[in-house]
This record gives C-alpha cells, sequence and structure tokens, in this order.
C-alpha cells in the first residue's frame, strides 16, 4: 500500500499505491504509516497521485496519523494531489491543517 | 418535482460492492444532469455525497439492504437513502421525554467547524454548519477525525434526515441545486 520513494536527512518521501483510499483500507494505512513513522523518525511526504477517490475513514487516517506524527514534533506533507481530491480537502478546510505540494520538487529544501 | 428522471439502487452494505454503487449512481447522474448545468462541479458534489452515504450505510445498516432514489429535473438533484436500520438519534433528542429541542443541536465541533441539527419537526432534522476562525495557536488535537456528516452538509444544498415511526424507516435526503 505505500512504499519508499526515497529518503534523504530529514524526509521521507513515500508513494500511496492505492487508487481508491477508503475505509476498506484506512485502518491498514494508518498501522503502516505510523511504522514508518516509527522506524525513521522523519517527516513525512506523502505522494497521493495516484488516488482518484478518497473518504471520510481515510481522511479520519490521515488526521489521525498526522497528530502521531506532531506528537513526535514531525510533520507530513501531502503531495500530487488530483483536482478532485484537493477540492475535498478545502471543502472540509484539511488544506489549513495538512501541507500540500504539487509535487516531491517542490518540497522545501531540507 | 415536475419532469424529474428517476433511478433506483439497491445497495447490499458490503464494502466489496462499495465502489461499483458510486460508479452505477455517478453514471447515472452523469448521463442525465441538464446540458446547461457546470458539470464538473456537480459531479464532485454527488460524488462526495455518495461516497459518503455509501459508507454510512456500511457502518450503520449492514445487515439489510439500503436503497438510494436519484431524481433529477432541470433545477434540482435528490438524493434519498432509505433504510430499516437503527433510528438516527444524535444526543438521544428524538426519544428524550420532551421531544427534540427548537434550538439547533451541535453535533460535533472541533477547530474548524460545528456541525449543527435542527428538528423541524419531531422527525425530522436539518444539518447545517458553521466555519469557525482559526486560532492562531492552530492545536492539531483539536482537529475532528469524523468527516462524514461535514462532507454532506457542505457539500448539499439542504441535508434532511426524516423518520417515519409507523415502518422504522431512515431517510437522508440531500437536495443539491443545479444552477
Amino acid at each position: 500500500m505505500i512504499s519508499i520513494h526515497k529518503e534523504n536527512n530529514s524526509t521521507l518521501l513515500l508513494h500511496l499505491n492505492l487508487k481508491e483510499a477508503n475505509l476498506e483500507n484506512a485502518d491498514e494505512f494508518k498501522a503502516d504509516l505510523i511504522t514508518l513513522i516509527d522506524g525513521h523518525k522523519k517527516n513525512i511526504a506523502l505522494d497521493m497521485h495516484q488516488v482518484e477517490y478518497i473518504d471520510s475513514s481515510f481522511l479520519g487516517a490521515l488526521v489521525a496519523s498526522l497528530k502521531y506524527a506532531i506528537s513526535l514534533k514531525l510533520d507530513i506533507a501531502l503531495v500530487g494531489l488530483r483536482k478532485d481530491i484537493k477540492d475535498l480537502f478545502e471543502l472540509i478546510r484539511l488544506d489549513k491543517v495538512f501541507k500540500i505540494h504539487a509535487s516531491f520538487d517542490d518540497l522545501p529544501a531540507n | 418535482m415536475p419532469n424529474k428522471i428517476a433511478n433506483r439502487f439497491i445497495f447490499p452494505g458490503s464494502s466489496e460492492s462499495l465502489v461499483t454503487a458510486l460508479r452505477q449512481i455517478l453514471d447515472f447522474v452523469a448521463i442525465n444532469l441538464p446540458y446547461h448545468i457546470n458539470a464538473a462541479n456537480t459531479n464532485f458534489k454527488v460524488k462526495a455525497i455518495v461516497t459518503e452515504l455509501l459508507n454510512n450505510a456500511i457502518k450503520h445498516n449492514a445487515q439489510t439492504d439500503t436503497t438510494f432514489d436519484v431524481f433529477v429535473n432541470k433545477d434540482h438533484l435528490i438524493i434519498e437513502k432509505t433504510d430499516n436500520g437503527p433510528r438516527f438519534d444524535p444526543n438521544g433528542i428524538f426519544t428524550s421525554p420532551n421531544g427534540p429541542p427548537k434550538s439547533p443541536i451541535k453535533l460535533t465541533s472541533d477547530m474548524l467547524h460545528h456541525l449543527f441539527a435542527t428538528a423541524n419537526t419531531d422527525t425530522v432534522l436539518k444539518f447545517h454548519c458553521e466555519e469557525i476562525q482559526i486560532a492562531q495557536n492552530f492545536d492539531i488535537n483539536a482537529v475532528g477525525e469524523h468527516f462524514g456528516l461535514l462532507i454532506i452538509t457542505k457539500s448539499a444544498d439542504e441535508f434532511l434526515y426524516h423518520y417515519h415511526q409507523p415502518t422504522g424507516t431512515n431517510k437522508f435526503s440531500v437536495l443539491i441545486k443545479l444552477p
């Protein structure tokens, strides 16, 4: 579900390999992401360009994962959101909660 | 609703059938939207709403079928989700001895939104929400993790819950105005 793209000094760059991010895979996603956070102790940049469909359960898992990262003084940035997905984040104002970037190239230099 | 086009979809409540059901309803809406409206914007709203209504069916009514009725005319799109599962009774308002209060009931609250339901009658609730100005000292732990009702409320022009006592039927009804 999650694969490592690259790791630099401060950030772990990940791909989310899902088309449908929904209640069927939300719990597994959260567990996998928290395991990666625990194992690497770095900020996360999660590329979601493959995701065509996301529901409230998966959004809840993303927020719960962000809370965990912030409790360790880390952060999760989201990368490559399709327009529909970005519009949904904006609708419920999660664009105020997550840092959102067009691509890995747009991440701040570490 | 004059000159309406209608279709009924039966959803068995299993997560495996979720994506298929979503596509069936989205396809029906896409084909039947009046040509003059902004299809991309309407399809976005319908996708968000139907996704969360299907989610709601899996979480709260997995044991029996859920019916989705979709109506379209030149002015409105209406989606109704009907089932005979447990009654939606937030904070016990319907079952309290005094009946539902006249004032809005706060269903959820976090640092981004308050979500309310107001009882129109003893058996009908109307959902609405308020955005909250984000505080300077942003606290991630004050952000909620349950967005289903919020997504529907913010995507719809009107979002109601009806309970039909004699049959024990729940109906969530969503209206989108077609500009």
